[in-house]
């Protein structure tokens, strides 16, 4: 069978406990005449079999488990969605021995992803280059979208100042989403105002930088997904919910029904999707505020961003979307 | 992930004062499925375990030939969740990677 008469071959690369997205995306690719293979990476090496044989001029690259043995040189095209590496490894092992088996892991399934020639949705090099805030910011500037009067930093001072130079307060928010278990429950860090204590107890900065932003008032919130040349933006109504006005997530819950399509001025969407070229990405998911004086200011945006909600509620056909995109990508073509 | 009392953690960084509970109140196994998503793996309606001698004869037949792919079974047919890894349950989780 040629390249040109083989089905698109996808294999996703996601985890065990990833969520309902990856079921709509194969069901999306299989309505169009593709076979989807799900790479459980939190199953290798325990449960998943990988093997890379190089001789002389030939190679053969072949992935199996339980439900499938395929050979890598077939897929067309990856969705790199969720990487959990070395999650089966037993906690047991030596501390020391466990770290440097998760390692060789690591090497062994990002040099197999790394290697594959099809379509990468998207490559991981650059997915985790454009998670850098202070690189979206600074491309996101000169292509001329809005963003927030920012600081980075380490310095208490530089928060001060920031906050005497932004009347309508600031917030800070992590330079990255995380979790912190105690005592069996998740704690996180969401959006908060800094107030005026906030601004005398700026001594854990030397262990621990934070974005600091001035606070920019809502009319919504909207969140920009982009797959390939489409955009698609959806708002939420944050302000109606205390809890919600500073950051929506705490009240994802009780909102997440109220989403609905929104339609992001063509202008805002051309500097997205030149963000995108810029980023190397075919796939993000951008958040945005809506002012009450009618300006879109960019927040960030998240280079493997979640999208269920976005399908489910306001109706937008992301998993179609993702599906056509690496479906349209053909090995040789 | 470590399991930490985090009142008992001196010298703490900034951030520490504003963990919270990712959830105003404990959701029920419904809410809490409507804000992460779902699990592919458990919705019943996408996936369910089968075995080789299982798979239908479409499959069998479409897919034995095809060069580079052998015992090949949709996955939307195929349960893969056995001690799956702990997330943030963030909702939404925009992360890649999940922490080990």
């Amino acid at each position: 069978m040629t390249d040109r008469h083989r089905p698109p071959t996808i294999l996703i690369v996601t985890h065990g406990n990833d969520n309902g997205s990856v079921g709509l995306v194969m069901e999306a690719v299989a309505e169009r005449g593709g076979i989807a293979y799900r790479f459980d990476s939190d199953r290798f090496p325990t449960d998943i079999q990988l093997g890379s044989r190089y001789r002389g001029g030939e190679e053969h690259v072949s992935l199996s488990c339980d439900a499938y043995e395929l050979d890598l040189e077939t897929v067309s095209a990856v969705w790199y969605r969720r990487i959990a590496i070395g999650h089966r490894i037993p906690a047991a092992m030596d501390p020391q021995l466990r770290r440097a088996a998760i390692e060789q892991t690591e090497a062994t399934v990002q040099g197999m992803i790394a290697s594959l020639d099809g379509f990468h949705l998207d490559p991981a090099h650059c997915v985790q280059r454009a998670e850098n805030k202070q690189l979206q910011l600074k491309i996101a500037r000169e292509l001329g979208l809005e963003i927030p009067r920012t600081v980075i930093t380490n310095e208490p001072e530089t928060v001060r100042h920031l906050a005497q130079q932004c009347p309508q307060g600031i917030v800070t928010k992590p330079l990255r989403p995380f979790a912190i278990r105690e005592r069996g429950a998740h704690k996180v860090v969401y959006t908060n105002a800094i107030g005026a204590e906030e601004l005398e107890h700026l001594a854990g900065l030397r262990y621990c930088p934070a974005i600091f932003q001035e606070r920019v008032p809502k009319a919504l919130e909207l969140r920009t997904t982009i797959v390939g040349d489409r955009v698609f933006t959806a708002s939420i109504d944050s302000q109606r919910s205390e809890r919600a006005q500073t950051d929506w997530r705490r009240e994802c819950l009780e909102l997440i029904d109220e989403w609905e399509p929104y339609a992001l001025p063509s202008v805002v969407e051309d500097r997205m999707l030149r963000l995108m070229r810029r980023l190397g990405l075919h796939y993000g998911a951008a958040d945005f505020i809506l002012t009450p004086d009618g300006r879109h200011v960019f927040l960030e945006i998240n280079p493997a961003g979640e999208f269920f909600w976005l399908e489910k509620y306001a109706g937008l056909p992301l998993s179609g979307e993702i599906a056509a995109l690496l479906i349209s990508k053909r090995l040789g073509a | 992930m470590s399991d930490v009392k985090l009142e008992d953690l001196s010298p703490a960084p900034f951030f520490a004062r504003f963990l919270e509970d990712q959830f105003a109140r404990p959701l029920s196994a419904d809410e809490m499925k409507a804000v992460r998503g779902g699990s592919s793996a458990l919705e019943q309606d996408l996936v369910h375990t089968i075995s080789p001698a299982e798979y239908p004869e479409w499959m069998r037949a479409g897919l034995a030939g095809m060069p580079g792919i052998v015992n090949a079974v949709p996955l939307a047919l195929w349960s893969p969740m056995r001690e799956a890894p702990e997330t943030t349950m963030a909702a939404p989780s925009d992360n890649v990677a999940v922490p080990y």
